[in-house]
């Protein structure tokens, strides 16, 4: 970082004044000065790591959290005495917050104030970037009410925090797909996420979309404070701001047809009602100078967005049609049965899971032969102990046992969704077959679940959301694994959807609509999404009516026949092993007590639990 | 054991020494011994019968050789190009992937895939066998077509087609792109005497392709018209073997 | 004169607090002293200090008066203040066994080592409306009785969890604090889920009193609560020493006494996981005498033990119990918003231009048709 700095660019005169922690030259005032120091260093971390969300000790200010206080804490931290000062609300200095606001700051740091943009080295705002063009010698600093762009997808802190550092964006892409499907248009109006130097998402403070243009790659430095939330974030100058949509969904700003401002004439700027059907410029100070000729406009011009206003040939209405073959991402290279790779696609070995104390050491006493799955030891539940299977591309390999048997909770290890006490699973497609999957970090392990292994759950819900489109649940999946064109998507959510027998009149109905084979069937399609190299099949037809559990059943069987897929599959019903698998393993208590080809278990099956299985199915 | 040697050129089939017993555990535990030390060989283009009462271990020992049984004991070595392959002892996937190319079973309690077509049925078959998807349609139309299996019914489901109809469905998956090694258990037993006649046919020519089949018919017809030899199991064990019309008789 | 968009913004803010001046600072009766504040509205100046985070009477009592008697209001100006002021010192860990208690309360015991201490309370006085319009006549004899001289015993008594702990009836936690080895100070650094145990104990006792009676009920009666109310194992109010380490010698001294309400909430375990051969505490203490918050504190503690990481509990005891924070985004909705309206009227246009209609919830044509 400091060789970076110690080199500045064009426009990083102000990020380097930051690093300038000693200076004493303001007064006491508001903020006690080890709180400014606090406040620089979160800011100089913002500027560091464009778009990330910093935490800071935000103190509380003389002005209410949610009028400024973290862009007041920002301005503090980062203003000195000799600063030109210039603070505007909805892009007016006479507005009561913005006069009160300057007031306080001027006042406590002694440094002159000024509506003049062009004067200004430090802006504080609320909703607007001026007009006025911004130089490398100035810095602006918004307001931030809400800093979280994935707040509206998702209301649980933590797991935004997880999104962000996993960059995992799909739910924020599902959201803008299920947009356009019932708009037509994308609806989100200020404060649009933007991907900050092809990192973050951040939320854009909210200014206007008008504005949105104005932060890629600007002169000037800008600092977000959210005082409430306690978050400082940045985008540097130079910094490549990308609003969030699909390729072949052009972003938007707002446009009113016509409209001029009443004051000074100007039809290219951000305009809000005025009295009588009038429309004014919201930024005062360019109004002004501008009605009195004292503004640049053909410069202006070349600022503002106007390759972004809406154009109704562009939207995805109009679109759909000449779009023949809009473009797929490219796919990644999948590593197919190599030559010198193993022969499997999935390997599990002495897969073991214990609820509870002891480990490895509560397992003595339990299994089959000694009828529990309870450790004498140390009262743990040996869930599933030294369980062992492979399955190659082509083939489908049965898991079959009573509830209980542990069959689950092996799948459940493989998948992720528990820790395996010990053993190890691989996969050819990572690493050549060599790493243990079970020791990636989570995030890695969530990302093969993206295009390497997928889950068909018995429950639809816990791979579904119900609230979301049958083409949005599929959209999440492939936007996951990368695919940025909406028409693109569209296509192959109908091509998966058509292949699961679900009628395509129900693609844009939420999926908690749908009966319990047709969820089913959409979960199976998103599954199939990203053509996973391993499919595991938990239960898949379990809590289905008999007549929709067999059409789900024979939909799988051609799936797995047509596709070059390594399947393994969970049941409890032999029926359903049988139509689905060539070879099985039979679980009771935790442990693999048979296994082989399905048909000659089922024919000639050795094992007492076995028999009994093979009799209860044919009942 | 000593190493099973083939007896004769050609040779595509050679059991030794087989046997199967069933333990069932949930009737009490009581076993039943259903082969007790069965030789066998077969050669290509040889059509071998097994003859005997209900009981005599007939269906045992074809499933046996397919695997659907597990042996105790003994061995089964299928002849094939890369070399003669011990089935008893192949490992499960390969096994599984060897039956797909090299042995068809046809059983007259097999049913196909319910809420299938029957050409898809025979298709996929034809597609184990190693032919391409548009290959394998036009093989499995053939062979539907040799066995008389109305064209209208050919994407039907097969759940709601008549016993014969299925039957003669599964001959054709047994039978399409023909296997090394066929295995028949009363294949034809619901066929009405036109069908039967054409599903025979069937059967007779693909043993003059060269095919190996060991079959099990339950009536003297079929076997005089289509073995060329026949053994005579009783009590799991084979205690005759020649000519059919050595060990059935003449016609009456 | 202009809210916004006009200029002469100053003259207005002047003028608004000029009446706010006017009739608050010079109202024709007697100014409210600092000293009377502290003695006639001693729990309203508890529940400042406590929702600031900062124990200063004076300070408080002043707040109240500047805010009109509106709690959180003060709450905020006394936040403020300390925001400019420097940090000298942090405390040593203040140990609850020295507290001298004013009054202690034992529900689960009829008779627990030591008193139960009625002490200064209304609990149990009929909530009848006095309307005298002066003093009322001087206190009776009852009243004015001298307090007998109270033994060590009574002013340091022992505690019941103790007792509990005796009888090995209690869960142990205390050598689990090897996550959460400092406490964290909620002041200086954002606790977000997952946080240790030290950021939500320290969230609630900042947090405003009722949201955290609140959300203690919603707990309980809500259709997400997952709580259900505890036995009171210890509920009291007294005062403590302050001990900072002294810059010269390194030796602990005291400088300072602050009063503190203190709860103990005993949890019935039941949980399939759970060692329900004994029972847990949750733990409650906040500034000042404010028992509705200690008890409600105490309680969402044990919860949080059992149930924060399932759930939104945690999420919702650290970010959404603050007063400052939930009131000043209530009161930014006051704040112009006509940009951020304009952008949002432009979607609205643009959706039914897209839509070609005015159906308010029309089915779009399928943009791709069937042959796909």
């Amino acid at each position: 970082m400091a060789a970076r700095l110690s080199e500045p660019r064009t426009g990083s005169t102000r990020v380097l004044s930051l690093l300038d922690d000693g200076r004493t030259d303001a007064p006491p005032g508001i903020l006690d000065e080890g709180a400014k120091r606090e406040i620089r260093r979160a800011t100089l971390t913002a500027v560091c790591v464009p778009g990330y969300q910093v935490p800071f000790g935000s103190r509380e200010m003389p002005v209410a959290r949610g009028w400024g206080s973290g862009g007041l804490q920002v301005t503090l931290g980062v203003v000195g005495s000799g600063d030109v000062l210039k603070v505007i609300d909805q892009g007016d200095d006479g507005g009561v917050n913005a006069t009160n606001l300057r007031r306080m700051i001027s006042s406590t740091m002694g440094c002159a104030a000024t509506t003049d943009t062009r004067e200004a080295t430090v802006v504080q705002t609320r909703h607007r970037v001026p007009e006025e063009a911004l130089g490398a010698e100035q810095i602006v600093v918004y307001q931030v009410p809400v800093p979280e762009p994935l707040r509206g997808v998702e209301k649980s802190v933590a797991e935004c925090a997880r999104m962000h550092a996993e960059q995992d964006y799909s739910a924020m892409w599902v959201s803008l797909y299920e947009d356009l499907v019932r708009n037509g248009v994308i609806t989100k109006s200020t404060g649009y996420p933007v991907l900050v130097g092809g990192r973050y998402v951040m939320a854009t403070s909210p200014v206007p979309r008008w504005d949105v243009p104005r932060l890629h790659m600007s002169e000037h430095l800008n600092l977000y404070g959210a005082g409430r939330e306690k978050r400082i974030y940045a985008i540097p100058p130079h910094t490549a701001v990308e609003p969030l949509t699909f390729d072949d969904v052009p972003f938007e700003v707002e446009h009113i047809p016509d409209g001029t401002c009443a004051y000074c004439g100007s039809d290219d700027t951000f305009l809000v009602e005025a009295s009588g059907g009038q429309y004014v410029c919201s930024d005062s100070d360019w109004c002004g100078r501008a009605a009195d000729g004292d503004v640049d406009r053909a410069a202006h011009r070349e600022r503002v967005p106007l390759a972004w206003l809406p154009d109704p040939r562009r939207r995805v209405a109009a679109t759909a049609r000449d779009t023949a073959e809009a473009p797929r991402p490219a796919a990644g290279v999948r590593p197919t049965a190599a030559a010198d790779g193993p022969e499997w696609a999935l390997r599990v070995d002495g897969i073991g899971k214990v609820h509870g104390p002891g480990g490895a050491a509560a397992v003595p006493g339990t299994g089959p032969e000694h009828a529990t799955a309870i450790s004498p030891a140390t009262g743990a539940v040996v869930a599933a102990w030294d369980v062992s299977f492979d399955v190659a591309p082509g083939e489908a390999l049965g898991l079959i046992g009573e509830s209980g048997s542990g069959k689950s909770t092996v799948l459940r290890c493989v998948i992720g969704d528990e820790t395996a006490t010990a053993g190890s699973v691989r996969l050819s497609g990572v690493d050549g077959g060599r790493t243990d999957v079970l020791a990636l970090d989570p995030s890695a392990r969530r990302g093969l679940r993206v295009d390497t292994m997928a889950v068909v759950y018995q429950d639809p819900a816990a791979g579904l959301d119900l609230n979301v489109t049958a083409g949005g649940n599929i959209a999440e999946r492939l936007t996951a694994a990368g695919w940025r064109g909406y028409h693109a998507i569209r296509r192959r959510v109908a091509e998966l959807l058509d292949r699961v027998e679900v009628p395509l009149s129900r693609m844009d109905d939420a999926v908690g609509t749908f009966s319990g084979g047709m969820r089913q069937r959409v979960q199976i399609a998103k599954a199939l999404a990203t053509e996973p190299p391993v499919l595991l099949l938990d239960e898949p037809t379990t809590g289905l009516d008999a007549s929709v559990a067999a059409g789900v059943l024979d939909l799988l069987r051609g799936l797995l026949i047509e596709r070059n897929v390594a399947a393994v599959v969970v049941s409890h019903d032999f029926a359903v092993i049988e139509a689905l698998t060539e070879r099985s393993v039979v679980m009771q208590l935790g442990r693999v007590i048979e296994s082989g080809l399905t048909d000659q278990l089922f024919r000639d099956p050795h094992h007492p639990y076995t028999q009994r299985l093979v009799a209860a199915a044919r009942r | 054991m000593p190493t099973p040697q083939p007896d004769r050129p050609g040779a595509v089939l050679t059991v030794r020494e087989l046997r199967k017993t069933f333990t069932l555990h949930t009737i009490d535990g009581r076993t039943v011994v259903s082969l007790d030390g069965v030789d066998l060989d077969v050669a290509a283009g040889e059509h071998v019968a097994v003859a005997g009462p209900s009981g005599a271990g007939k269906s045992s020992l074809l499933r046996c050789i397919h695997r659907s049984y597990l042996p105790d004991s003994g061995s089964v070595l299928l002849h094939t190009p890369d070399g003669p392959v011990e089935l008893t002892a192949l490992p499960d996937r390969a096994l599984a992937r060897l039956r797909g190319r090299e042995i068809g079973y046809v059983s007259q309690f097999l049913t196909p895939p319910p809420r299938t077509g029957p050409l898809d049925v025979v298709a996929a078959a034809a597609r184990r066998r190693g032919l391409a998807p548009a290959e394998a349609r036009d093989a499995a139309a053939e062979s539907l077509h040799r066995l008389g299996l109305d064209e209208a019914l050919w994407d039907v489901d097969c759940g709601v087609l008549s016993g014969g109809e299925r039957q003669r469905i599964n001959l054709a998956a047994g039978t399409v792109r023909p296997p090394r090694l066929l295995l028949l258990d009363e294949p034809v037993s619901a066929l009405d005497p036109r069908n039967r006649e054409r599903a025979l046919q069937l059967i007779a020519s693909l043993t003059d392709q060269g095919v190996a089949v060991v079959a099990v018919f339950h009536d003297l017809d079929a076997m005089r018209q289509l073995a060329t030899r026949v053994v005579q199991m009783t009590d799991a064990r084979i205690v005759a073997e020649g000519p059919a019309r050595d060990i059935l008789g003449a016609v009456a | 004169m202009g809210y916004s968009g006009v200029r002469g913004g100053m003259s207005a803010i002047l003028a608004a607090e000029g009446l706010v001046r006017r009739a608050r600072d010079h109202a024709a009766t007697p100014w409210a002293s600092t000293e009377q504040i502290l003695l006639r509205f001693r729990l309203a100046v508890d529940r400042i200090m406590g929702e600031a985070g900062l124990y200063d009477e004076a300070i408080a009592a002043d707040a109240f008066r500047q805010a009109e008697g509106d709690v959180l209001e003060a709450a905020h100006l006394v936040r403020a203040h300390r925001s400019t002021l420097p940090r000298l010192a942090v405390s040593e860990p203040v140990e609850p066994a020295e507290m001298v208690v004013l009054r202690r309360i034992v529900s689960a015991h009829r008779t627990p080592g030591g008193p139960q201490l009625l002490g200064r309370t209304t609990d149990y006085t009929g909530r009848l409306l006095e309307r005298p319009d002066g003093p009322p006549p001087a206190a009776d004899d009852a009243g004015a009785q001298v307090p007998p001289e109270r033994t060590c015993e009574q002013r340091h008594p022992g505690r019941f969890s103790d007792l509990l702990r005796e009888l090995d009836l209690l869960v142990e936690h205390r050598h689990g604090t090897a996550a959460d080895p400092e406490p964290v100070d909620v002041a200086r650094e954002p606790a977000r889920p997952p946080a240790p145990r030290s950021a939500v104990l320290a969230s609630m006792a900042r947090a405003e009193t009722g949201a955290l009676v609140g959300l203690w009920y919603r707990s309980i009666l809500g259709p997400d609560g997952a709580v259900h109310e505890v036995t009171l194992g210890e509920l009291r109010h007294g005062r403590l020493p302050l001990r900072v380490i002294h810059p010269h010698t390194g030796n602990p001294v005291v400088v300072g006494v602050f009063r503190a309400t203190e709860a103990e909430a005993i949890e019935d375990l039941d949980g399939a996981d759970e060692d329900r051969t004994r029972f847990d505490i949750g733990y409650g203490m906040c500034f000042g005498h404010n028992e509705r918050k200690a008890i409600a504190m105490a309680n969402l503690d044990i919860a949080h033990r059992r149930f924060g990481d399932e759930g939104s509990l945690e999420q919702l005891l650290l970010l959404t119990t603050d007063g400052l924070d939930s009131g000043g985004f209530l009161e930014h909705l006051k704040l112009p918003h006509y940009v951020t309206f304009r952008s949002m009227m432009d979607r609205k246009l643009a959706g039914r231009e897209a839509r070609g209609t005015d159906d308010p919830n029309p089915r779009l044509p399928e943009p791709f048709g069937k042959e796909c």
